[in-house]
């Protein structure tokens, strides 16, 4: 409890059509949050992976950057014509692309925050969600790399105007992945093309490139890849999708998820009981599990371990995405989207469930930094009526709610886990739930009472037309339970003559015994 | 078939139907042979006969007393055996679910179906072209038969074989190489050599 002061404090990014504001984070001192910041104008918004940066796309062609700690404004930049901007992890760079149409002009321009001037500069033709951004950093800025045709090339991250380090030379690559803690390895996806199947590849960044793949799997049948490395950068998860789906079973295409480990031990599919897509796949913090969400629904969930056995089976439910918890050993299922909101929060370390609620039309849904929140929110332009923020406890139960006209985004700032303390307070009552058991029931139930548990979503009564009395009277008797007290006349007549018929007989066979 | 007084040990591994002509059977066993790419009626039905005979086995130990020591032991082999192949999950250990057994569970554990299900080929019939092209590895080895039933251990491992001229590391295939070697004769010998046939 005592590390609580020096940790670092959450704050959270409410983006709004005239503009965002900062809040301070949980917890609220009377139910409202502090503003911290004041609104400001601006079309996008977007935190550093590492926090310490925030960069403000005011308008078509002014970017400016803030510091996180005291959100003052330190640099600004004007590039006409803007389609999109980025920012490097440690927020050192910040990499922009205009639109252009003659290869002469430049149109990647990286920038370095401190200083304003720009230090590379490259021509790319078009955008698209496998090309951008450009240049790619791991998550400690040591090493920077781009795709061009048929290679990946390398930059000296302290020194860009040098120009490319060296190349690795992938002929066809498509799409390519920086492992992000260390930035030691760099996964590539090369497609299908006439005989030979698609293929993910792990490569070593190293200056004496040897062009051997440390791993790769090949397979058919793949349109995309989706590349998910690992904290420690020890293993690969790659899920590839096609649309077409040959086995003919989902119009919406297939799925298949591969893992791949970086000294070679495994290198193969994930072994998953259900048939269907991959709806999420997501690595813990600690990087030595993941968790799987896969099957048509209701679609089961699986925890795996590094070496792709499986720990935790956590059942089968309404759920399309999951969210480690980024302390302690929670984790949180849930289904958005196209499915109605359930979520379910789980200790995997003991294989329990701590609740369930249910957050209606979430479009984004994270954990605090610390652990100890989860926000949910309902955004436009994907939703356009009930935006809001939702925040929920580690266990379910709903911390605070606030409805917006219209939210574009809103997210935690990003903090390392790290500086936060374990969340002992949990850990504790926990431990004082399961002494309090050993010793005396009653007292553990209270205890596990008062722990809220938020009232699940209320299941609507069933409609019974009304001549269905009767139905329901069967179906309870079909079902095996008892009969309601409410008969028809008749057959409480009925009953009334079976029994006194049943006494009679008793009485006959008491007398002849005698 | 083989002469009789050369080789002692051989049996016959399936079954010919009774009726020849039977409308429904014909249907059923054709749906199967295209679903799971079978190169004839003869591959279905020795999966028949094999699952008869398990299904033989499973319904005589049945008979026996619950704890005959012949019941247990072969009991559990046999269930052990139908766990080792993937045609029943761990949960169903009674042999009552081997009589439950269907020619489809055995089907479905074929290299040829499992090829396809993983993903390496791009239909049924490319992963029967490409298994027989020596182009699959199960584990370390490269495995050449259609019909080889996929353990549940190794399923996991079914990938493309290292020397496989679809990979990278392998030798480029006849073709590839013919074409290699033209394109560079071509460009070394100059206009005037007529092509190689």
């Amino acid at each position: 409890m005592a590390s609580e002061d020096a940790s670092p404090s959450l704050d959270i990014l409410v983006r709004e059509p005239e503009g965002f504001f900062v809040w301070n984070g949980p917890p609220f001192s009377n139910g409202q949050p502090i503003v911290k910041l004041e609104r400001v104008p601006c079309t996008n918004v977007r935190f550093s992976e590492d926090g310490s940066r925030l960069m403000v796309m005011k308008s078509d062609s002014v970017i400016s950057i803030y510091d996180c700690d005291n959100f003052k404004e330190i640099r600004s930049f004007q590039v006409p014509n803007v389609a999109a901007a980025d920012l490097s992890p440690c927020g050192t760079y910040i990499q922009t692309f205009q639109k252009s149409s003659t290869p002469q002009e430049k149109n990647v321009i990286l920038w370095k925050t401190e200083t304003g001037e720009a230090v590379y500069q490259l021509f790319q033709k078009n955008m698209t969600k496998t090309t951008w951004p450009s240049i790619r950093f791991s998550s400690d800025e040591a090493v920077a790399c781009r795709m061009a045709t048929n290679e990946i090339q390398f930059f000296d991250t302290t020194d860009f105007p040098k120009g490319i380090l060296y190349r690795l030379r992938v002929p066809g690559v498509a799409a390519f992945e920086v492992s992000k803690a260390p930035g030691s390895h760099v996964a590539v996806f090369v497609p299908e093309s006439k005989g030979s199947p698609a293929s993910v590849q792990i490569y070593a960044c190293g200056k004496d490139l040897q062009s051997q793949p440390l791993a790769r799997r090949s397979f058919f049948r793949c349109s995309t890849v989706q590349l998910n490395w690992n904290r420690g950068s020890t293993g690969l998860l790659a899920v590839a999708q096609s649309d077409v789906d040959k086995t003919n079973q989902s119009y919406y295409g297939e799925s298949k998820l591969n893992y791949l480990t970086t000294d070679g031990t495994h290198e193969g599919l994930v072994p998953l009981r259900k048939e269907g897509p991959v709806h999420d796949v997501q690595w813990s913090y600690s990087g030595s599990e993941f968790a799987v969400v896969y099957g048509f629904m209701p679609a089961s969930a699986t925890i795996f371990n590094k070496k792709c056995r499986p720990i935790l089976e956590l059942g089968s439910g309404p759920y399309n995405t999951v969210r480690w918890n980024p302390k302690g050993k929670f984790l949180c299922l849930a289904g958005f989207g196209n499915l109605p909101g359930d979520m379910a929060f789980w200790d995997y370390v003991d294989g329990k469930q701590l609740g369930t609620t249910r957050a209606e039309c979430s479009v984004t849904s994270e954990w605090s930094p610390d652990g100890r929140y989860f926000m949910t929110a309902t955004t436009a332009p994907r939703l356009q009526i009930d935006n809001g923020i939702k925040i929920f406890h580690h266990n379910g139960s709903l911390f605070f709610k606030k409805m917006f006209d219209k939210l574009f985004q809103a997210e935690w700032k990003p903090v390392s886990p790290d500086k936060f303390g374990d969340i002992s307070e949990l850990i504790k009552s926990v431990g004082s739930l399961k002494v309090a058991e050993t010793k005396s029931q009653g007292s553990g139930s209270a205890s596990r009472k008062a722990a809220p548990s938020n009232p699940t979503a209320t299941k609507p009564a069933a409609y019974r037309p009304p001549h269905a009395k009767q139905a329901a009277a069967i179906q309870a008797e079909l079902l095996g339970e008892s009969p309601t007290p409410e008969m028809s006349k008749n057959a409480l007549r009925n009953k009334k003559k079976r029994e006194k018929q049943k006494e009679k007989k008793a009485a006959e066979a008491a007398a002849a015994g005698i | 078939m083989v002469h009789v007084s050369f080789y002692r040990n051989y049996g016959k591994t399936f079954k010919k139907p009774r009726r020849p002509y039977e409308k429904e059977r014909l249907d059923a066993e054709l749906r199967l042979v295209g679903s799971f790419g079978l190169r004839c009626k003869r591959e279905l039905w020795r999966v028949q006969y094999a699952l008869s005979r398990i299904r033989n086995a499973a319904r005589d130990l049945l008979t026996l007393d619950e704890k005959d020591p012949r019941r247990i032991f072969e009991g559990q082999a046999l269930l052990r055996r139908m766990f080792r192949y993937g045609l029943l999950e761990a949960t169903q250990n009674k042999l009552d679910y081997v009589l439950a057994l269907t020619v489809e569970s055995f089907l479905e554990r074929r290299l040829q179906t499992v090829v396809f299900k993983a993903g390496l080929a791009k239909s049924i019939h490319h992963a029967r072209v490409l298994i027989k092209q020596r182009h699959i590895r199960v584990g370390r080895q490269i495995v050449n038969i259609p019909s080889f039933l996929v353990r549940v251990d190794a399923q996991n491992h079914v990938g493309v074989s290292l020397t496989s001229s679809l990979t990278q590391t392998g030798r480029p295939g006849r073709v590839k190489r013919k074409a290699q070697k033209a394109a560079a004769k071509k460009s070394a010998g100059g206009a005037d050599e007529d092509d190689e046939d």
